[in-house]
């Protein structure tokens, strides 16, 4: 990508410089949730129409643009910026656990929905999450795992198979 | 160019790495610690497979402390640890992690480790017991393993009715009372076995092996054990 902006687009290169300048400079965390965002309060935060009831903790704010896009969750988010991984010298402390406490604390949900990725860490981190929470809320549930919409079972991995089947639903 | 294949391996730990790809710490069969590149794994379904605690059949090649992944499959179900167990497992990954130099050969430890996630995943066994019995092992197969059945004095066995000291890198000594830092001779022969199912030589074995392994640790504490005190604190779930 250098070597093409450098031979065929220097403006391009100079408007790409500035614009990554630009968001070093103002993009911040929102003070609530955590996302990154340019101003003090995020707009998700800041936008009344949004249920204070649910709060959905993810990973990154890369989730957050997943879950948007996908549409169907109005309540609120927390940001965690990583997750448990003791190699690499993250634990509770680094991931800020006692910021998002005193957040659940201030919202007061009736719910928390872990959406934490389905990884050995991502499972750790909602469980933790879950003891640090349990006192604080009534509800604390954690996303479902198994077969993707369209997919078909004989395709899918054995691990993903046996969460499908534990997590499976009742319908009659 | 180094070519392995059919290399049985055990997932310590794995991180993103630029876009699609991922780099895997493993504790292989037959070459010890090595971290492999699994390119553009992160957008596929097999990729689920590469995760911590993962059991894989893998080929990589490379020279490079860093050599790529060409194949890997799961050879048994993924362990997933719940509480305790799953801080427990993250305290032997990180001391494997930690104290394994890179390609150095510990057969009889990866053969262990996988032992002890086994028993941490089917929750039989107790905790502590199975910690004890790793890290015991751990020093043995690094070369800092303590003889618990012979006095370092005086070469003479260990009487199961007498109270021995631990002198650092000496081993067991003789001592005329029994001090608050002596060992009975009776729990220090139960360690000798690998014998953890009493009380008293989980916690016998938890203070020696914990002295054992500062040295070697350095000032930079464990952040798993962090985790597993916290857990207790917290009151986090036995399996």
């Amino acid at each position: 990508m250098a070597l093409h902006l450098l031979q065929r687009n220097r403006e391009g290169a100079t408007a790409l410089a500035h614009a990554l300048t630009q968001a070093v400079e103002e993009v911040g965390h929102c003070r609530q949730c955590r996302n990154l965002s340019e101003a003090d309060v995020c707009r998700l935060c800041s936008d009344e129409r949004r249920e204070n009831s649910v709060v959905c903790i993810v990973e990154s704010p890369a989730d957050i643009i997943a879950i948007e896009q996908a549409g169907g969750f109005k309540g609120r988010y927390y940001v965690l910026h990583g997750h448990l991984s003791p190699i690499d010298g993250i634990g509770p402390e680094e991931l800020g656990l006692d910021q998002l406490e005193a957040r659940i604390i201030q919202l007061q949900p009736a719910e928390v929905i872990l959406a934490t990725n389905p990884t050995v860490e991502g499972e750790a981190t909602a469980h933790y999450v879950t003891q640090l929470l349990k006192p604080h809320v009534a509800l604390v549930t954690r996303i479902a795992h198994g077969v993707p919409l369209g997919g078909e079972l004989e395709y899918i991995d054995g691990g993903t198979i046996v969460h499908a089947l534990q997590g499976r639903r009742v319908i009659s | 160019m180094t070519r392995v294949t059919d290399e049985p391996a055990l997932v310590l730990h794995t991180r993103p790495y630029k876009e699609s790809s991922l780099i895997a710490t493993l504790l292989t069969l037959h070459h010890g610690r090595v971290a492999a590149v699994a390119k553009g794994v992160r957008r596929t379904r097999r990729g689920h497979a590469l995760q911590a605690l993962a059991r894989l059949n893998t080929d990589w090649s490379g020279r490079s402390s860093l050599v790529t992944l060409t194949r890997f499959e799961s050879t048994s179900s993924q362990a997933w640890l719940k509480g305790d167990a799953m801080a427990a497992g993250f305290y032997i990954t990180e001391l494997i992690n930690r104290l394994v130099q890179e390609r150095e050969s510990v057969p009889r430890l990866y053969a262990g480790a996988c032992w002890a996630i086994d028993r941490l995943d089917d929750g039989a066994t107790e905790l502590e017991e199975v910690l004890r019995g790793f890290e015991k092992l751990l020093l043995e197969e690094l070369g800092y393993g303590l003889d618990f059945s012979h006095d370092a004095q005086t070469g003479l066995a260990i009487d199961k009715s007498c109270h021995y000291r631990l002198e650092p890198e000496q081993g067991f000594i003789y001592s005329e009372n029994s001090e608050q830092k002596a060992y009975p001779g009776s729990v220090l022969l139960d360690i000798a076995e690998g014998n953890f199912s009493n009380k008293s030589s989980r916690k016998a074995g938890k203070r020696i092996f914990r002295e054992c392994l500062a040295p070697h640790l350095g000032p930079k504490p464990l952040m798993s054990r962090r985790l597993l005190k916290k857990n207790r604190v917290g009151g986090g779930v036995r399996r």
